[in-house]
Protein backbone atom coordinates (compact mmCIF):
# COMPACT_ATOMS: atom_id res chain seq x y z
CA UNK A 1 0.00 0.00 0.00
CA UNK A 2 2.34 2.69 0.67
CA UNK A 3 4.10 1.80 -2.60
CA UNK A 4 1.03 3.33 -4.39
CA UNK A 5 1.74 7.00 -2.02
CA UNK A 6 3.60 9.38 -4.93
CA UNK A 7 6.71 10.51 -3.79
CA UNK A 8 5.84 13.97 -3.70
CA UNK A 9 2.97 13.21 -0.72
CA UNK A 10 5.92 10.84 0.60
CA UNK A 11 8.35 13.67 1.20
CA UNK A 12 5.65 16.42 2.49
CA UNK A 13 4.63 13.35 5.26
CA UNK A 14 8.30 12.53 5.99
CA UNK A 15 8.55 16.46 6.11
CA UNK A 16 5.64 16.90 8.59
CA UNK A 17 6.90 14.41 10.72
CA UNK A 18 10.24 15.95 10.81
CA UNK A 19 8.62 19.03 11.98
CA UNK A 20 6.50 17.27 14.27
CA UNK A 21 9.45 15.33 16.22
CA UNK A 22 11.29 19.00 16.19
CA UNK A 23 8.07 20.61 17.84
CA UNK A 24 7.56 18.12 20.77
CA UNK A 25 11.50 18.50 21.51
CA UNK A 26 11.23 21.71 21.85
CA UNK A 27 8.43 21.37 23.51
CA UNK A 28 9.94 19.11 26.27
CA UNK A 29 12.84 21.10 26.68
CA UNK A 30 10.97 24.43 27.52
CA UNK A 31 8.90 22.12 29.91
CA UNK A 32 12.52 21.07 31.87
CA UNK A 33 13.86 24.08 31.68
CA UNK A 34 10.39 25.47 33.54
CA UNK A 35 10.41 22.96 36.13
CA UNK A 36 13.90 23.50 36.98
CA UNK A 37 14.58 23.78 40.50
CA UNK A 38 17.31 26.61 40.28
CA UNK A 39 16.15 29.71 41.31
CA UNK A 40 16.85 32.54 38.71
CA UNK A 41 17.60 35.32 40.89
CA UNK A 42 17.34 38.43 38.96
CA UNK A 43 20.28 40.32 39.02
CA UNK A 44 19.69 43.66 41.27
CA UNK A 45 21.81 46.77 41.78
CA UNK A 46 22.87 47.19 45.13
CA UNK A 47 21.62 51.11 46.44
CA UNK A 48 23.95 52.85 48.54
CA UNK A 49 23.11 55.26 50.95
CA UNK A 50 25.65 56.99 49.53
CA UNK A 51 23.87 56.73 45.54
CA UNK A 52 20.77 58.12 47.30
CA UNK A 53 22.57 61.20 48.87
CA UNK A 54 23.82 62.21 45.82
CA UNK A 55 20.74 61.60 43.54
CA UNK A 56 18.49 63.41 46.27
CA UNK A 57 20.84 66.43 46.12
CA UNK A 58 21.24 66.64 42.33
CA UNK A 59 17.17 67.05 42.53
CA UNK A 60 16.78 69.81 45.55
CA UNK A 61 16.79 67.70 48.29
CA UNK A 62 19.37 68.44 51.11
CA UNK A 63 20.55 65.86 53.83
CA UNK A 64 20.46 66.20 57.07
CA UNK A 65 23.03 64.14 59.13
CA UNK A 66 22.34 62.36 61.97
CA UNK A 67 23.07 63.72 65.25
CA UNK A 68 23.47 61.24 68.61
CA UNK A 69 19.89 60.67 69.34
CA UNK A 70 18.25 60.67 65.43
CA UNK A 71 19.87 59.30 62.24
CA UNK A 72 20.24 60.91 58.63
CA UNK A 73 17.15 62.46 56.57
CA UNK A 74 16.98 63.46 53.64
CA UNK A 75 15.10 66.94 53.44
CA UNK A 76 12.85 68.31 50.21
CA UNK A 77 12.69 71.68 49.04
CA UNK A 78 9.44 71.80 50.82
CA UNK A 79 10.80 71.02 54.40
CA UNK A 80 8.88 66.93 54.55
CA UNK A 81 11.60 64.58 55.26
CA UNK A 82 12.66 60.90 54.86
CA UNK A 83 14.86 58.82 57.23
CA UNK A 84 17.60 57.69 55.31
CA UNK A 85 18.97 54.66 57.52
CA UNK A 86 22.78 54.82 57.02
CA UNK A 87 25.30 52.29 58.69
CA UNK A 88 28.17 53.64 56.81
CA UNK A 89 27.62 55.54 53.53
CA UNK A 90 28.88 52.54 51.27
CA UNK A 91 26.47 50.18 52.82
CA UNK A 92 23.83 48.69 50.91
CA UNK A 93 20.39 50.01 52.04
CA UNK A 94 17.70 46.78 52.40
CA UNK A 95 14.97 46.83 49.53
CA UNK A 96 12.26 48.08 51.44
CA UNK A 97 14.44 50.90 52.30
CA UNK A 98 15.16 51.45 48.79
CA UNK A 99 12.02 51.54 47.55
CA UNK A 100 10.23 53.80 49.98
CA UNK A 101 12.78 56.56 49.43
CA UNK A 102 12.57 56.09 45.59
CA UNK A 103 9.04 56.70 46.04
CA UNK A 104 9.52 59.71 48.36
CA UNK A 105 11.96 61.00 46.25
CA UNK A 106 9.75 60.79 42.66
CA UNK A 107 7.51 63.78 43.85
CA UNK A 108 10.80 66.18 43.45
CA UNK A 109 11.87 64.22 40.12
CA UNK A 110 8.75 64.64 38.97
CA UNK A 111 8.55 68.54 39.83
CA UNK A 112 11.41 69.22 38.18
CA UNK A 113 13.53 70.50 41.34
CA UNK A 114 16.77 72.30 39.83
CA UNK A 115 20.00 72.14 41.88
CA UNK A 116 21.38 75.40 43.15
CA UNK A 117 23.57 76.91 40.48
CA UNK A 118 26.95 78.08 41.67
CA UNK A 119 27.09 81.73 42.21
CA UNK A 120 29.23 83.22 38.89
CA UNK A 121 32.52 84.29 40.41
CA UNK A 122 33.26 87.89 39.02
CA UNK A 123 35.90 87.91 36.26
CA UNK A 124 38.77 89.97 37.01
CA UNK A 125 39.85 90.83 33.51
CA UNK A 126 36.24 92.42 32.80
CA UNK A 127 36.58 93.98 36.49
CA UNK A 128 39.79 95.73 35.15
CA UNK A 129 38.50 97.03 32.58
CA UNK A 130 35.58 98.73 33.84
CA UNK A 131 32.97 97.18 32.59
CA UNK B 1 3.89 65.34 80.84
CA UNK B 2 5.39 62.15 78.22
CA UNK B 3 3.25 60.38 76.63
CA UNK B 4 3.44 57.00 75.47
CA UNK B 5 1.75 55.39 72.24
CA UNK B 6 1.79 52.90 70.40
CA UNK B 7 2.53 52.52 66.80
CA UNK B 8 2.17 50.27 64.39
CA UNK B 9 5.47 48.78 62.24
CA UNK B 10 5.42 46.88 59.23
CA UNK B 11 8.74 44.98 59.15
CA UNK B 12 9.64 43.69 55.71
CA UNK B 13 12.38 41.59 53.84
CA UNK B 14 13.19 40.47 50.86
CA UNK B 15 15.60 37.57 49.55
CA UNK B 16 19.32 38.47 49.68
CA UNK B 17 18.82 41.46 51.85
CA UNK B 18 21.48 41.49 54.74
CA UNK B 19 18.43 44.07 56.86
CA UNK B 20 15.01 44.30 57.48
CA UNK B 21 12.99 47.68 56.71
CA UNK B 22 10.72 48.98 59.57
CA UNK B 23 8.20 51.19 57.94
CA UNK B 24 5.11 53.26 59.54
CA UNK B 25 2.21 52.28 57.35
CA UNK B 26 -0.26 55.05 58.64
CA UNK B 27 2.70 57.33 58.08
CA UNK B 28 3.96 56.14 54.46
CA UNK B 29 0.05 56.36 52.80
CA UNK B 30 -0.36 59.84 53.96
CA UNK B 31 0.39 61.50 50.46
CA UNK B 32 1.09 64.86 52.46
CA UNK B 33 2.65 63.73 55.55
CA UNK B 34 5.78 65.98 56.30
CA UNK B 35 8.05 62.95 57.80
CA UNK B 36 8.59 58.97 56.74
CA UNK B 37 10.47 57.24 59.33
CA UNK B 38 12.29 54.26 58.38
CA UNK B 39 14.46 52.31 59.96
CA UNK B 40 16.88 49.08 59.74
CA UNK B 41 17.90 46.33 61.47
CA UNK B 42 19.42 42.77 61.29
CA UNK B 43 16.22 41.00 63.12
CA UNK B 44 12.53 42.52 63.02
CA UNK B 45 13.12 43.51 66.45
CA UNK B 46 16.05 45.47 66.22
CA UNK B 47 14.31 47.36 62.79
CA UNK B 48 11.40 48.26 65.09
CA UNK B 49 13.59 49.29 67.51
CA UNK B 50 15.87 51.39 65.64
CA UNK B 51 12.58 53.29 64.36
CA UNK B 52 11.87 54.72 68.39
CA UNK B 53 14.50 57.55 68.01
CA UNK B 54 13.46 58.36 64.35
CA UNK B 55 10.15 58.42 65.60
CA UNK B 56 10.64 61.34 68.87
CA UNK B 57 13.02 63.06 66.39
CA UNK B 58 10.19 63.21 63.83
CA UNK B 59 7.44 64.15 66.23
CA UNK B 60 9.66 66.53 67.89
CA UNK B 61 10.32 68.79 64.31
CA UNK B 62 6.94 67.99 62.89
CA UNK B 63 4.17 67.43 65.09
CA UNK B 64 1.01 67.23 62.83
CA UNK B 65 2.28 63.90 62.41
CA UNK B 66 0.85 62.68 65.94
CA UNK B 67 -2.69 61.76 64.68
CA UNK B 68 -1.29 59.83 61.79
CA UNK B 69 1.07 57.83 64.26
CA UNK B 70 -1.85 57.32 66.93
CA UNK B 71 -3.68 55.17 63.70
CA UNK B 72 -4.14 51.77 63.84
CA UNK B 73 -3.69 50.67 60.19
CA UNK B 74 -5.81 47.03 59.16
CA UNK B 75 -3.34 44.33 58.12
CA UNK B 76 -4.42 40.92 56.12
CA UNK B 77 -2.17 38.02 55.58
CA UNK B 78 -4.02 35.57 53.55
CA UNK B 79 -3.12 32.73 50.77
CA UNK B 80 -5.42 31.72 47.26
CA UNK B 81 -4.72 29.22 45.27
CA UNK B 82 -4.11 29.77 41.78
CA UNK B 83 -3.87 27.15 39.40
CA UNK B 84 -1.69 28.37 36.39
CA UNK B 85 -2.15 27.06 32.73
CA UNK B 86 0.61 24.85 30.99
CA UNK B 87 1.98 27.59 29.32
CA UNK B 88 3.68 25.31 26.83
CA UNK B 89 0.18 23.17 26.30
Amino acid sequence: MPDQIPTEARQLIHQFEREEAQRVAAKAAARNASSSKEIKIIPRRNVTARDVMAHAMNIGCTIETGSGKHGTHIKGPDGREISLPVHGKGSVLATGTALSIDKWLRRYRETGVEPPKPVASPNPSLAKAGR
Amino acid sequence: MPETIKVAVLLEHHEGDEKWTAHVPTLESQPDSTFIPLAEGATPEEAAQALVPEIQTGTGMHPDILPHLKRAPQFALTEIAVEIPDQNA
